[in-house]
């Protein structure tokens, strides 16, 4: 069982360009200028290995990039 | 093929002087349990993924999410040719941008086949 430190996650979406919009209850919602693509972020110290994946890969990230990304995640 | 019309009879909206607008996209959410047990929703057609702790918070955090996502497209007034993209078409004229305005967006959810996603 993986999960990700949701710190170690917001460096990453960052990385790929988004920025935080507005803040809900129980998730942050951002999203990447010019584009009209979201990310829904649970406010929890830890994410799921399936939440990361697919959101990643909704972002356009490669399968390549992702397990590269969990990896580092790991160390 | 998605209509998009404001309620006219919602006469609480009507007094508070808050435009409800139904977006009827009877959105599917596909939901697992993640390892750590957490409850995990992704909508392709919207390319989003929900986290939430229990399934009643993944009802409320989805309906969330898509309240800040639509709030955010009519914001930047992108909501038109963001429905259109999709084919979803308008039934009714969009607020002007200083109307205050509520989104109620059905959707359903079911559970992942194979109890996996990715």
């Amino acid at each position: 069982m993986m999960m990700i430190p949701r710190d170690h996650f917001i460096n990453k979406i960052r990385e790929l360009g988004y920025s935080f919009k507005t803040q809900k209850k129980r998730i942050s919602y951002w999203r990447k200028p010019n584009t009209t693509h979201p990310i829904s972020l649970p406010h929890t110290v830890l994410l799921e290995e399936i939440y990361v994946k697919s959101t990643l890969t909704q972002a356009g990230c490669s399968q390549e990039d992702i397990e590269l990304f969990l990896a580092s995640a790991k160390s | 093929m998605i209509a998009y019309w404001p309620l006219v009879h919602n006469y609480a909206a009507m007094a508070t002087g808050v435009t409800t607008i139904e977006i009827k996209a009877n959105l599917l959410w596909e939901y697992v349990k993640g390892d750590g047990g957490n409850w995990v929703a992704i909508c392709e057609p919207l390319k989003l993924t929900v986290q939430s702790a229990t399934y009643t918070e993944l009802m409320e955090d989805i309906a969330d999410t898509l309240e800040a996502l639509f709030q955010d497209l009519l914001a930047s007034n992108e909501l038109e040719k963001f429905l259109r993209d999709r084919g979803w078409t308008l039934a009714g004229p969009i607020p002007a941008r200083n109307e205050p305005v509520m989104f109620d967006i059905p959707f359903s959810t079911k559970k992942a086949a194979g109890g996996s996603y990715v």
